[in-house]
């Protein structure tokens, strides 16, 4: 009990912590925090359209953190996310744009297509770690980079519209549909993907915590030597789980680009939400259900962001400061314990002056 | 007699205490050293010598307690402040930058030349000449990478001269080296002495404490609980101080029938991590309810043996039989099995308990199935269940006395022996024909020992083959049947324990058989 | 078009494109040879180019531009310090919060200060060969720092073992710090170089990936000085190319520029698989130092 009040009180602390630095920064620029995060609030919550937005917002993130907590558990650290995002957003695409088949059957070969664009790309920095013990990091950033530039490519080249806007739509049998009709909340583009993303934190949470292959990922992650003693093959438990952490970067591209985009642009750059997807991890303390919940928050922060732009007059590129410092506040407890230690000695000290 | 006694006195440490979270490492600890001694600090693995010293050296800051130089209050803000005041250590783990050269290493943080320039020649030049001073020779130049461990000791005492240290500091040195290497260093030690030098050196090898100190200071726990002056005292005094009761573990030398051949190992050869050869051509049978023991110096292969024996490494040349099959790991290219051990029913303790043993963030109930987690009734169509991991834990938790007795606790949190234990009821468990058991005591308190050790002889009793591979000669002497001894991957020779010696056990660890010409078969 | 011209352009292309890389990479070779790894170059880079943008804008001077570039480039780097050496958090994680910051700080003054997402105004230059120039001399200053000063023998001792290094009397931390602000301070004037010299202005996330492929140059150039420049020349190299191959191909022969884009990355990849093995990074590259654990 005192264990999970603890692994909550972090995060929510960090958040909290987030939000005050945020406030002094907008006060530094001579706008209103009240107003500004009023407005963060309500453009994320404030309606039910907005609440869909939210939603909507927060399907790419949960498959990005998931990806990056998955990784993590097996001791790899996934900064591969946005090149593992790219590529499944192109093969699901092409999946969408070139097979004809029912939807029943289209819209799922899809998401198999995004997923495997995804592992694809996770596979690689997989197999040189796996292979010749090639930190994960480097490769994952070198194939971003990688990435981008090939999907760049294909979308400019082979895969280009009439309209030069990027590629063609996909056929509507791959769009994914949507959740609550038009007719209830207008405008909402909510699709199913939501209630996919549920899926998989659930089936995650599963594999890591009830099957003998999360057993054998977690303590290829924990102690690798000792796994390995244990009968456990620790080249065959890495490769494994880049694959699929690369797979769950690659579906939320697909949702991203067959849902909300309708299309892979052509003047394609990162989507952010790979990187995100670290912050995410860390806030939800690489736990699943913990990632749902920090990326509906990070989710809000976008939807929300905007509208405080318009409102409250702040950039909002300050949403990405305060998902900055989020990530600063929950890699260092003790940052947030050397705050509290700081105010409770100049209570004291108050205290002593006073008395 | 005694106020000249008292000027000689030239460190006092007086009630240093100095926590790590709830525990207690040192607890009022008093030190007292003359100038010009050789004093030996002993005690059991985890009594709080190496923190003891770490304090003295300014590595770590004591909660409260006090040093005093030469009567003078001290403040070792940091290890500079102690070289500065001419202390020195070797630290058990060598301090040593393996891509640097010998001089290189030495002269780190007190370079000659200036600030913009460092005077290469001249530090190879000053180290060779300290070098040949004390007979140490080392060459300056060389990289320490390609050294060896009694080269790299000599270089942490050139370290140390280099600085000019008047207070000397060995934190076990002797356990990496052979007993040649030792007489060696001791010879060392002596000419330190005679130059005025004072010597503090910790060990628990009570043998060489008796040889080479001149007073002892005995810890237990934590504490100071006796010090001694060698011509006063006896090793079994010593022991019983460090132990803190009279009686040291002697277990039953019950003979049992031996049965048939359960393993046996012809001409194995392997190499190392470096892909140097570790093991050159190793032969031996274990019968069932036979414990064959392997002693050495660490380093000549052991660790190489029991890894191969468990499939955890490759076989370069040679068979390895269980049970009359050929279960040898040899084919080239092609992956080894891992856990080939568990599927034969191999046990396996290894020897770092750390390292391999034991995945410290698992709780002790994950540990206990390490390796049988893909196993009925663990789990069944690949999902786990959770009550029957649950338990199997509580079962063992019982039958091992594994304290605190928490199966959700992870592993981290129980202290050494208890983890020890967690790894002995898992292997244990398997219902194994042949057990490799390394270093099943290392770093466990003495009723650990004798738990570990009844549970060895108990699996003995049973009727199962046992490899037990140790660095303590005398858990080899008190539990083996036969004893063979490793020596730069090759088997010196096997004895009988009945006909074992420890001097010709001894000889045999640093390399020299007797009858070395005829002695072949 | 003369084969000479070719050669002339394609020379001074690389050098253009080199520079800003070399910086960083310097910065990223102190950085991770006293054992910090420094992922966060690009976002250094970033807020080093806007920094530069700012002082050259409000000074009219380009040299306080550089001045404040390196400036904030140094700020971001004790950032990062101040996370991964005294509290001991993650590096890597780290380096990518200072990414984010500095691409959420840098877009959120320009819109601030300029009221624009886009471009800043014009701002006064330096010319490109002064900093081309200075990156030369800059490599091998450090590699004789490194190799041949008693500060440089204690980086990389603490690089390798900064415990050993802690019981010769060498304070570890400082010296991290140290290297850390400087990685950032050369970072800085790599992104300063990018907006008030190779351009005159800020844009949007001008550092584009810069920061990153000085981090395969790093690797490239095997964590040596002398190694990062001539990483640095090649990714340059990598990058002129496109701009002068179409006009030697045969008719009718395209390569995608994205091609030569992902070069860089692609040859750091080939270039770890062939030095396997063999001796890398600095052995404690990318490990907080923390005095009480035993090794």
């Amino acid at each position: 009990m005192k264990k999970i009040a603890r692994e909550i009180l972090l995060p929510i602390s960090s958040i909290f912590f987030a939000f005050l630095v945020g406030a002094v920064i907008i006060k530094a620029s001579g706008r209103s925090p009240f107003l500004a995060y009023q407005s963060l609030l309500m453009g994320g919550f404030g309606s039910l359209g907005n609440l869909a937005q939210t939603c909507l917002f927060s399907i790419p993130l949960i498959f990005t953190g998931l990806s990056v907590a998955l990784a993590y558990k097996c001791g790899l650290f996934n900064i591969g996310g946005e090149g593992q995002f790219l590529l499944g957003g192109l093969f699901s695409m092409a999946a969408g744009i070139y097979i004809h088949a029912p939807f029943i059957i289209h819209f799922p070969l899809c998401l198999l297509c995004g997923f495997a664009g995804g592992a694809v790309a996770g596979a690689i920095p997989g197999w040189l770690k796996a292979r010749y013990g090639i930190h994960e990091v480097i490769n994952t950033i070198m194939l971003n980079w990688i990435c981008l530039n090939f999907v760049a490519y294909i979308v400019n080249g082979p895969m280009k519209s009439p309209s030069g806007l990027g590629t063609p739509e996909p056929l509507k049998t791959a769009i994914p549909p949507l959740i609550i009709p038009d007719s209830v909340i207008p405008g909402n583009q909510l699709n199913i993907g939501f209630i996919i993303a549920i899926v998989f934190v659930l089936l995650v949470g599963f594999y890591l915590s009830r099957t003998v292959q999360g057993y054998n990922l977690k303590a290829v992650g924990l102690n690798p030597m000792a796994a390995e003693y244990g009968g456990i093959s620790i080249s065959k438990n890495i490769f494994l789980a880049m694959c699929l952490a690369g797979g769950l970067s690659g579906l939320g591209g697909t949702f991203y680009y067959l849902g909300d985009l309708g299309r892979i642009p052509s003047t394609l750059s990162f989507t952010g939400y790979g990187f995100e997807g670290i912050a995410v991890a860390l806030v939800g303390g690489l736990n699943p259900i913990g990632v749902f919940g920090a990326s509906l928050l990070f989710g809000s922060l976008e939807s929300g962001g905007i509208f405080m732009q318009l409102n409250a007059n702040v950039p909002k590129d300050l949403v990405t400061i305060i998902q900055a410092l989020v990530i600063i506040f929950v890699i260092v407890p003790g940052l947030v314990q050397s705050v509290f230690n700081w105010y409770r000695a100049k209570k004291e000290k108050e205290g002593f002056e006073y008395s | 007699m005694d106020s000249s006694k008292q000027q000689n006195i030239l460190v006092e440490l007086k009630n240093i205490t100095k926590k790590f979270g709830a525990l207690i490492a040192n607890d009022k600890v008093n030190l007292s050293i003359e100038k010009g001694e050789i004093h030996a600090l002993v005690g059991e693995n985890g009594a709080g010598k190496t923190t003891l010293m770490n304090v003295f050296y300014g590595l770590y800051q004591p909660d409260f307690g006090k040093i005093y130089l030469n009567g003078t209050e001290i403040h070792m803000a940091n290890p500079k402040t102690a070289i500065s005041l001419g202390i020195g250590m070797v630290h058990q783990h060598f301090m040593l930058i393996p891509p640097l050269t010998v001089a290189e290493n030495i002269v780190l943080g007190e370079e000659p030349g200036n600030f913009l320039t460092y005077n290469k020649s001249k530090a190879i030049s000053e180290v060779q000449q300290i070098s040949e001073k004390h007979g140490l020779n080392v060459d300056p130049a060389a990289l320490v990478s390609t050294l060896s461990v009694g080269t790299e000791q000599r270089v942490e005492i050139l370290k140390l001269l280099y600085r000019r240290a008047s207070i000397l500091i060995f934190d076990e040195p002797t356990a990496v080296l052979t007993p040649q290497e030792t007489k060696d260093l001791f010879r060392i030690f002596n000419s330190l002495k005679k130059e005025g030098k004072t010597i503090v050196f910790i060990s628990h090898k009570l043998k060489e404490v008796m040889e080479i100190s001149d007073r002892i200071t005995v810890m237990r726990q934590g504490k100071t609980v006796g010090v001694l002056v060698k011509e006063k005292t006896s090793e079994a005094e010593i022991a019983r101080l460090m132990v803190g009761r009279d009686v040291l573990f002697i277990p039953d030398k019950e003979v049992f029938p031996k049965g048939d051949v359960v393993l046996e190992v012809q001409n194995l050869q392997a190499v190392n991590d470096r892909h140097l050869p570790a093991l050159q051509g190793v032969s031996f049978t274990v019968k069932a309810g036979e414990i064959l023991g392997v002693a050495g110096v660490a380093g000549n292969g052991q660790t190489e043996l029991a890894e191969v024996l468990t499939g955890l490494r490759s076989v370069k040349n040679g068979k390895i039989f269980l049970k009359g099959q050929d279960v040898t790991q040899d084919s080239p290219g092609e992956k080894i099995k891992l856990g080939i051990a568990h599927i034969l029913g191999i046990a396996h303790v290894p020897e770092d308990r750390h390292k391999r043993g034991l995945i410290l963030d698992f709780p002790v109930a994950y540990n206990l199935i390490l390796g049988s987690q893909n196993k009925l009734p663990f789990s069944k169509n690949l999902i786990l269940d959770s009550q029957a991991i649950q338990n199997f834990a509580k079962e063992k938790i019982v039958e091992f006395d594994i304290r605190p007795g928490n199966e959700n606790l992870p592993a981290r949190y129980l202290s050494g022996g208890n983890q020890q234990k967690v790894v002995i009821a898992r292997e244990f468990s398997r219902d194994p024909s042949f057990l490799v058991i390394s270093q099943p005591t290392r770093g466990v308190d003495v009723g650990g020992i004798e738990f570990i050790h009844h549970q060895i002889l108990s699996m003995k009793k049973k009727g199962k083959a046992i490899l037990l591979i140790s660095l303590e000669l005398d858990e080899i002497l008190n539990l083996s049947d036969r004893i063979a001894v490793l020596y730069n991957g090759k088997i010196m020779k096997i004895l009988e324990r009945a006909a074992a010696t420890e001097e010709q056990l001894g000889l045999l660890m640093a390399g020299i058989s007797e009858y070395s010409s005829t002695e072949k078969s | 078009m003369n084969t000479l011209s070719v050669v002339r352009d394609f020379t001074a292309t690389t050098f253009r494109l080199s520079t800003p890389i070399i910086f960083a990479a310097l910065g990223g070779v102190i950085s991770e040879r006293s054992g910090v790894v420094n992922i966060g170059l690009e976002g250094m880079m970033l807020i080093g180019a806007f920094g530069a943008t700012v002082g050259s804008y409000y000074s009219h001077n380009p040299w306080i531009g550089l001045l404040v570039g390196a400036a904030a480039g140094g700020l971001a780097a004790l950032i990062h310090a101040i996370l991964s050496i005294h509290f001991k958090a993650d590096q890597i994680v780290s380096g990518v919060a200072i990414n984010m910051l500095a691409l959420g700080s840098s877009n959120y003054l320009l819109l601030l200060l300029f009221k624009t997402a886009g471009n800043s105004p014009a701002v006064p230059t330096i010319h490109w060969k002064i900093f081309a120039i200075a990156a030369f001399i800059l490599a091998f200053l450090i590699h004789y720092f490194l190799y041949h000063t008693p500060a440089g023998l204690r980086i990389r001792a603490v690089g390798e073992h900064p415990k050993a290094a802690d019981t010769a009397g060498i304070n570890v931390f400082f010296i991290r710090y140290c290297c850390v602000i400087a990685s950032g301070i050369l970072a800085g004037i790599g992104g300063t170089y990018l907006s008030i010299s190779l351009l005159n202005r800020f844009t949007r996330d001008i550092s584009a990936g810069t920061g990153f492929i000085a981090l395969a140059a790093v690797i490239f150039g095997k964590w040596t000085p002398v190694g990062a420049l001539g990483a640095g020349l090649f990714f340059g190299m990598a990058y002129a190319l496109q701009f002068v191959l179409p006009g030697l191909l045969p008719h009718g022969v395209k390569i995608p520029p994205e091609f030569f884009n992902s070069l860089p990355y692609l040859l750091t990849m080939v270039v770890l698989v062939g030095v396997v093995g063999k001796a890398v990074p600095p052995a404690s590259d990318g490990i907080p130092y923390d005095p009480k654990e035993s090794r």
